[in-house]
């Protein structure tokens, strides 16, 4: 490799240096509004003579007297122009607005004008980016280009949002694409401790984050109100030169700059939304707490009144005698001489509150001849829908460049975030908020009747002055949600920095050198703590984690151009990357709290800690060749060598290349063209990708010792005194000293069409990917003494159709109106796993997971389901039980063997995007669709089983199960009673058997809280209203009396309506959070929609 | 073109020949980064370490999900909710056992197989030899509540991941030989250079004490071949009289004080509190025998959260492996299998009931009274039998050895909640069945096979 870099390197430099007997010609090069063109290139038609402009735009030149030079800059019209010596020139490359000219922003940096390109991209531009008020880079995104996925979590201020191009590659690692931030990846991880787990899976991609507080993924910190562009880099041809981090694709994150050449600019942006929930549970409002019909209150037994399987509450009354659990007193029965008043039903929904964001952005830019600058304050707070919750996030930006010479220039930005959040606990948590919220009894009021039941210990205390919690169940269960946000807060604090700055050479006027920097540099510091009495922790606990994560990357770039004729030109760049990232780990566990409401370290009277440090090292060599024919064939090849530290040194280092190729096979001559086709290019690309390991993945380490088991968080050493350590455990990975890279080989087909003067245009892409010796936790027998063992082993396909048309229906001097329409098909298979393995959790319950399944695309959810008359056909009629005497008799049965149920992923996601826009005014609004794709609601399972839910309010009523009639007998075979009585060994006739929905079925048949997980998959389609927005500019004539650059007015609406068959909160929703284990819904906190302001100004 | 050469070239060179550097960077620029600078190096393990998370890996996953299985199954409390109202029914499905399974094998027994592999290759006699009882303990627990299992061929991590199953009869040999080799460890008179102290939580590394526990285990062993083997009972009235003579000398693991080292049926109850004690069968039974154990081991006043568990369900409550009272039980009735006299078997269960009764608290008055009323042995010697076992399900409260006791006796007389067979054993785990499924029996169910004792 180093050989070839360097002949590379001597050939260019001696075969261009040619000199021939000329005149100097000077000049400079600028854009229509006086700015430079850094690096616009000057060519002399007919020799191979050419120079390119420097930072300022200044060019010199040697060529003969009279001949023609042809002036091009990316994304500008190429302009021919005679020589003449004598004055400086000052050429002005005009805006080339043709659509297909666009140019984005490619890997390492490298600008393209897209029609070059032979991969699919997509950019998102600044206009679309703060839309939504909510200052979440990633859920701007949202719909607005093919192929991408997106999913907030829930609604909670500063909760994560997952993101994903195409389909999934990896099981257990990484699948989020990479962040790049003005040519530096930063950090996406998600940094999560869950004390509510029981397992070792507490954190990372494949964290099984079932409970706690909704985790954050850190790639939420950037301000969108900063960037300029996002450009999705979808396949791996299109991110080889990044390497195994952009695996999963890559977002190009390009910040905005301020202007060389232009006065100073100040942009104020201000926006303020009002939050609600935007979709709840339905629950029943007929009956009461208690059980078997009879009403138990907070009192009574509590292994009855859990439940809301109690009396009609039209024959309750209250004795209005004023107690702990109600102001109206105890529910008694219509005979009681004691009743009052008639017992009502209390909506426990009135806990949520409108939630607030105010988001503020002021920014300062300008230039002068050489220089240029931006800063830029944002700030961002929000206060949730869940009383108390809230999120901080203050942002400052400030970049710039020079050109120190006609050769040198340099440029550089940093950005500090500090962010602040108080969060809500969540999911499968007896101190979650949904969780608590759900199981409240109709009869029982969480507030107590209070006013300010959040603010006011009233609600979640018992009167009597032990700081005992007044809850639904007398103390035992599941917390008061008041209880829950005043006593067991999540606090999360975070601090930021990252940037880069750059240096480039302009050796020869073919060749420039860059060398970049960056850094990522953060330390999140979390706080969760539970008080005495929480369900969670009986005994309080207070838990500190910190993660101070560091990364830093380095590009040495050498970029050569070349004209090799007036039909050749080509450019080759050579890099070298070096990367690294250390993550310290820091977990301070503080028990059996002594003083209650006072959650600090020191009222603990036990501790554990835990350190975990991660790091990893990478370095590369890459290339870039491009070849460009009579403008309209482009070649691109490269290829990248990687050595990974995760990896053995045996096998560390690994290569793989790309190629693309487009080829323009049709373009108008100009504007005034009558054809209906007025562009046509087709592209096509094959590229491998490699992917490393995990961190730490070769050896097996002796770990302090924990034990547990699935009931219990168990017991962690050191224990009196003593330190345990294990080296096999229930959880211990055997690690994996022959590991390799993973492989994804992709292909990729793709046009690029324009009709009608482009008013029209269709990108269409079709694409197929194998990913090979995946890395993955191939479980084993515990009988080895370990749980699982690291193996290459894995083999996953992805082929998929994207579709993006833009058009612009009507575009007149009054009237614009763009209509632009996304559509995306992924079909995922996961192949194999590894030998003797066909299942493997992603995340999940015992009896609601979310598996990856051979022969199935990833994410199918699995579980039991009804036992079906013929067990090989799922189709075939439900068995519904003839043995009398059991409790279950008429209903259908629950199968005792798990299978897979449904997948999580959708059939196609599609967008349509309206933008109108009639003088100054402008009307956008964007509708998204999922069809297909399902999700695990267990919240309704649990529900049905506690009796709260909607569907039990049917109690009492006749049904006759549709299905045959027949019982599984022991041995495992279908059978029916006949007339007789007899056992006959096949299903029988119709079932005939009346029943009725009841307790029993609704706990043990009809819900997958203990029955079948069937029950709760639900198809999580829909179609929404994303956006809505009416915006008013300012004109330009009323702007210059008031000696502003613009003003507008906009009024925005997030998630306006939603139409979907989901039964739970927002079909948008994950437990896991912003992990690979997508598709779950236990109690997951709401979605929300909004309504807002926003004003925007410069001057 | 003209361009100034005169310090570009040389800084290109410079560049590509630091460029050129960066790559030739040793091996360990990579390696040495992937290291778990969090965990101890093998080099650095010390046998303490191994001992203490291996006693608390037995103590806890006994007294957690065996504990619970074994309890529910035999009734002695009642699944009230959740899974544990299904486990009540026998609702079991194979997932339900990987925890418990997964916990033996790989916190306990393969953990304690690298320290009884350090321990012999450095010649610490004393931890080779409390390492050999404590493998030899566990396994019994494993093939008591699973019958054939493999061991053999078990532990080996990556040389072998699918370990074939061995005979539950033979694994009982097995047992009885790492115990005669643990005993002979103990007896060496070079302990070796590192002795167990504090880190053995069970008997602070007092060899005559774990060798009494040994003969403890060899006697169980016996004692559940013995039913019409007059032979095996002997054997086991020699191991039980080497072994303990007082509660003093009782094989129990205490645990801690704080949420992260408590006793795990506190843990259970404190989380899930799913389990009735006090409408449990024992309760019941002490209830009408006015037992005066009762308000020590179960509140049944009040319908507390825990559901009233007081002596075992405390914080730091121990786990009782074997105790002094279990073996007089243990001891009257091999007296009886070995044809002797009830008038001596009445001796050992009259003790037994006293020192469990002592054990926990118990004044004398009220064990006066309890024995006086329960203590005297029916004439016949099968009933005899019958009746200890029926003392030894209320004495061996929540210790799964009362489940083979039941097994062995079908004392006291219980009636399936579901279906009619209470379970005999229990189901290979799912994990097995779906990593190991060459080797693991197929066609299992809960009452059959019965483990190789239980005839």
């Amino acid at each position: 490799m180093r050989k070839f870099l360097l002949l590379a390197v001597s050939c260019f430099l001696f075969s261009v240096l040619t000199k021939a007997q000329t005149q100097e010609v000077t000049g400079k090069i600028v854009d229509s509004t006086g700015m430079p063109l850094s690096g616009a290139s000057l060519r002399v038609k007919g020799i191979k003579a050419g120079a390119s402009a420097g930072p300022d735009g200044s060019f010199r030149i040697r060529l003969p007297l009279g001949s023609t030079v042809i002036v091009s800059a990316i994304g500008y019209a190429t302009q021919e122009i005679k020589a003449v010596s004598g004055a400086p020139l000052t050429i002005t490359l005009l805006n080339n607005s043709r659509i297909m000219n666009e140019v984005v922003v490619t890997a390492i940096g490298i600008r393209r004008e897209k029609r070059e390109l032979g991969t699919a991209t997509q950019t998102i531009n600044a206009d679309q980016l703060s839309k939504s008020g909510t200052g979440n880079p990633l859920s701007e995104l949202n719909g607005k280009a093919s192929g991408l996925t997106v999913v907030n979590s829930s609604g909670d201020p500063g909760s994560g949002t997952y993101i994903r191009l195409r389909g999934v590659t990896s099981i257990t690692g990484n699948n989020q694409p990479l962040m790049v931030v003005d040519g530096v990846p930063i950090d996406n991880s998600i940094n999560n401790y869950d004390p509510t787990s029981t397992g070792n899976l507490a954190s990372g991609a494949n964290g099984n984050l079932l409970g706690g507080a909704q985790p954050t993924n850190r790639g939420v910190d950037l301000n969108p109100d900063d960037i300029e562009s996002v450009t999705l880099l979808k396949g791996p041809a299109a991110t080889a030169l990044y390497g195994i981090q952009a695996a999963s694709g890559a977002l190009i994150i390009t910040t905005k700059k301020g202007g060389v050449g232009q006065g100073p600019v100040l942009t104020f942006n201000s926006s303020f939304s009002v939050d609600k929930v935007s979709k709840l549970p339905q629950r029943q409002s007929l009956y009461s707490q208690g059980n078997n019909g009879l009403y138990v209150g907070p009192a009574g037994d509590p292994k009855t009144n859990k439940f809301t399987w109690g009396a009609l509450i039209d024959t309750l009354y209250r004795d209005g005698i004023a107690d702990a659990y109600d102001p109206n007193g105890q529910i008694v029965g219509a005979s009681d001489p004691t009743r009052k008043m008639k017992a009502v039903v209390y909506d426990p929904y009135k806990f949520f509150e409108k939630g607030l964001i105010y988001n503020n952005n002021i920014a300062l830019s300008g230039g002068n001849g050489k220089s240029a600058y931006r800063m830029s304050l944002g700030n961002l707070h929000q206060t949730g829908i869940v009383p108390l919750t809230k999120y901080d996030k203050t942002t400052f930006n400030i970049n710039g460049q020079s050109a120190l010479s006609d050769r040198l220039s340099v440029s550089g930005g940093i950005n500090f975030i500090r962010g602040a959040s108080d969060k809500a606990q969540q999911g499968s948590n007896t101190s979650g908020i949904m969780l608590g919220l759900l199981r409240t009894p109709t009869t029982f009021d969480n507030s107590n009747g209070l006013k300010d039941p959040a603010k006011n210990a009233g609600s979640y205390l018992l009167p009597d002055g032990t700081n005992s919690q007044r809850d639904y169940r007398g103390g035992a269960g599941y917390d008061n949600p008041f209880w829950t946000i005043n006593r067991d807060p999540f606090h999360e604090d975070l601090l930021r920095a990252f940037g880069y700055g750059q240096a480039s050479y302009r050796l020869y006027d073919w060749m420039t050198l860059a060398f970049k920097v960056g850094g990522d540099v953060y330390s999140q510091n979390d706080k969760n703590s539970y008080d005495i009495g929480s369900n969670v922790s009986p005994a309080g606990a207070v838990h500190l984690s910190n993660y101070y994560n560091q990364q830093y990357n380095s590009d040495f770039t050498i970029n050569m151009k070349k004209t090799f004729s007036d039909d050749l030109s080509g450019s080759l760049l050579l890099g070298q990357n070096y990367f690294t990232s250390n993550v310290h780990t820091k977990l301070a566990h503080g028990s059996g709290l002594v003083l209650p409401d006072f959650l600090d370290m020191a009222n603990a009277t036990s501790y554990t800690n835990q350190e975990f440090d991660s790091r990893r090292r990478t370095s590369a060599f890459y290339g870039e060749g491009h070849l460009a024919w009579r403008d309209m064939l482009f070649l691109t090849v490269t290829g990248r060598r990687e050595t990974s530290s995760t990896l053995p040194a045996k096998n560390n280092s690994f290569f793989y290349p790309a190629t693309s190729l487009s080829y323009e096979f049709y373009k108008t001559g100009g504007a005034n063209s009558n054809t209906v086709l007025s562009y046509g290019k087709l592209r096509a690309s094959f590229a491998q990708v490699g992917k490393d390991a995990p961190t730490q993945g070769l050896n097996t380490y002796y770990v302090s010792a924990v034990v547990n088991d699935g009931f219990t968080p168990g017991i962690q050493f050191p224990i009196n005194g003593n330190s345990g350590y294990q080296l096999g455990s229930a959880v211990a990975v055997i690690g994996n000293a022959n590991l390799k890279a993973e492989k994804t080989n992709s292909f990729e087909f793709g046009t690029d069409l324009g009709f009608w003067k482009n008013r029209v245009t269709l990108n269409a892409t079709l694409y197929y990917s194998k990913s090979s010796d995946v890395i993955l936790t191939v479980p084993v027998a515990y009988t080895s003494g370990f749980a699982a063992q690291l193996l290459n082993a894995a083999v996953i396909t992805n082929k998929g159709l994207e579709l993006t048309l833009n058009t612009t229906p009507v575009n007149s001097r009054d009237w614009r109106w763009d209509v632009n329409f996304n559509w995306a098909r992924n079909i995922n298979l996961v192949k194999s796993l590894a030998t003797g393995v066909d299942k493997l959790l992603i995340a999940g319950f015992a009896n609601g997971e979310v598996d990856a399944v051979a022969g199935q695309p990833f994410g199918v959810i699995f579980g039991s389901a009804y036992v079906r008359s013929n067990p090989a056909d799922p189709n075939s009629p439900l068995l519904i039980n003839d043995t009398k005497k059991d409790p279950g008799y008429g209903m259908p049965i629950v199968s005792s063997q798990n299978t897979p149920l449904a997948k999580i992923d959708p059939d196609w996601t599609g967008s349509v995007i309206n933008n109108l826009r009639y003088k100054s005014f402008s009307l956008g609004v964007q509708l998204d669709i999922r069809h297909g794709g399902h999700l695990w609601n267990g919240t309704r399972g649990a529900m049905s089983y506690f009796g709260t839910s909607q569907e039990t309010a049917n109690r009492g009523q006749a049904v006759t199960f549709k299905g045959v009639a027949g019982h599984v007998d022991d041995a495992g075979n279908i059978a029916h009673f006949d007339p007789s009585g007899a056992e006959v060994l096949k299903p029988g006739g119709p079932n005939t058997v009346a029943t009725k929905y009841n307790e029993y079925y609704w706990q043990n048949i009809g819900s997958s809280f203990i029955g079948p997980a069937e029950t709760a998959v639900e198809g999580s389609g829909f179609v929404r209203i994303r956006q809505a927005s009416l915006g008013y500019q300012l004109p330009a004539a009323v702007l210059k009396n008031m000696h502003l650059k613009s003003l507008s007015l906009t009024l925005f609406a997030n998630n306006p309506a939603l139409w979907t068959k989901y039964k739970g909160v927002d079909p948008e929703t994950s437990l896991a959070g912003p992990a690979n284990g997508q598709g779950l819904d236990y109690f997951n906190n709401p979605g929300t929609k909004s309504y807002g302001i926003r004003l925007g100004l410069s001057l | 073109m003209k361009v100034n050469h005169t310090y570009e070239q040389p800084l290109l060179w410079l560049l590509i020949l630091t460029l050129a550097g960066a790559t030739s960077c040793k091996k360990s620029f990579y390696t040495d980064v992937n290291v778990n600078s969090n965990a101890p190096t093998p080099a650095s393990i010390v046998p303490k370490v191994l001992l203490s998370s291996v006693e608390g890996g037995i103590a806890y996953t006994q007294g957690g999900d065996i504990s619970r299985f074994a309890s529910i199954n035999l009734q002695q409390v009642k699944g009230v909710s959740r899974q544990a109202q299904g486990y009540y029914q026998y609702t079991y499905t194979s997932q339900d056992f990987d925890n418990a399974w997964g916990n033996l094998y790989a916190d306990v027994l393969e953990n304690n197989m690298l320290l009884l592999q350090m321990a012999d290759a450095k010649g610490y006699h004393a931890y080779a030899g409390i390492a050999r009882i404590l493998q030899a303990y566990t396994l019994q627990i494993v093939v008591d509540t699973w019958g054939s299992v493999p061991y053999t061929n078990a532990l080996q991590g990556v040389a072998n991941l699918k370990p074939a199953f061995d005979n539950d009869r033979v694994l009982y040999d097995t047992i009885g030989r790492l115990l005669d080799k643990g005993i002979a460890d103990l007896n060496d008179p070079d302990p070796g250079l590192l002795k167990p102290t504090d880190d053995d939580v069970l008997y602070g590394g007092k060899a005559a004490k774990w060798i009494k526990f040994a003969h403890a285990i060899k006697g169980r062993l016996f004692l559940h071949q013995s039913k019409g083997n007059a032979a095996m009972a002997a054997s086991a009235l020699t191991e039980f009289a080497l072994s303990f003579t007082s509660n003093d000398d009782n094989a129990q693991y205490v645990f801690g004080n704080t949420e992260t080292s408590g006793n795990p049926w506190y843990q259970f109850n404190e989380q899930r509190g799913d389990i009735s004690f006090s409408s449990g069968n024992v309760a019941t039974i002490m209830i009408g025998l006015k037992d005066p154990r009762l308000p020590i081991l179960i509140d049944t006043t009040t319908a507390s959260k825990n559901d009233g568990l007081l002596y075992y369900g405390v914080i730091n409550a121990p786990v009782e492996f074997i105790s002094y009272d279990e073996l007089l039980f243990a001891t009257a009735e091999a007296v009886l299998r070995n044809g002797g006299s009830i008038a001596a078997a009445q001796v050992f269960y009259q003790q037994a009931i006293h020192e469990n009764m002592s054990k926990l608290g118990v004044k004398d008055a009220g064990i006066t009274t309890y024995i006086a009323a329960n203590g005297t042995l029916p004439v016949n010697a099968n009933d005899a039998i019958v009746q200890i076992a029926s003392q030894e399900y209320l004495a061996l409260y929540l210790n799964p050895e009362a489940w083979t006791v039941w097994r062995r006796t079908n004392s006291p007389a219980l009636t399936p909640t579901t279906g009619s067979n209470i379970p005999r054993r229990l189901l290979y785990p799912q994990t097995e069945y779906s990593y190991n499924k060459a080797n693991v029996p197929t066609s299992v169910t809960l009452s059959s096979p019965r483990i190789f004792w239980d005839n």
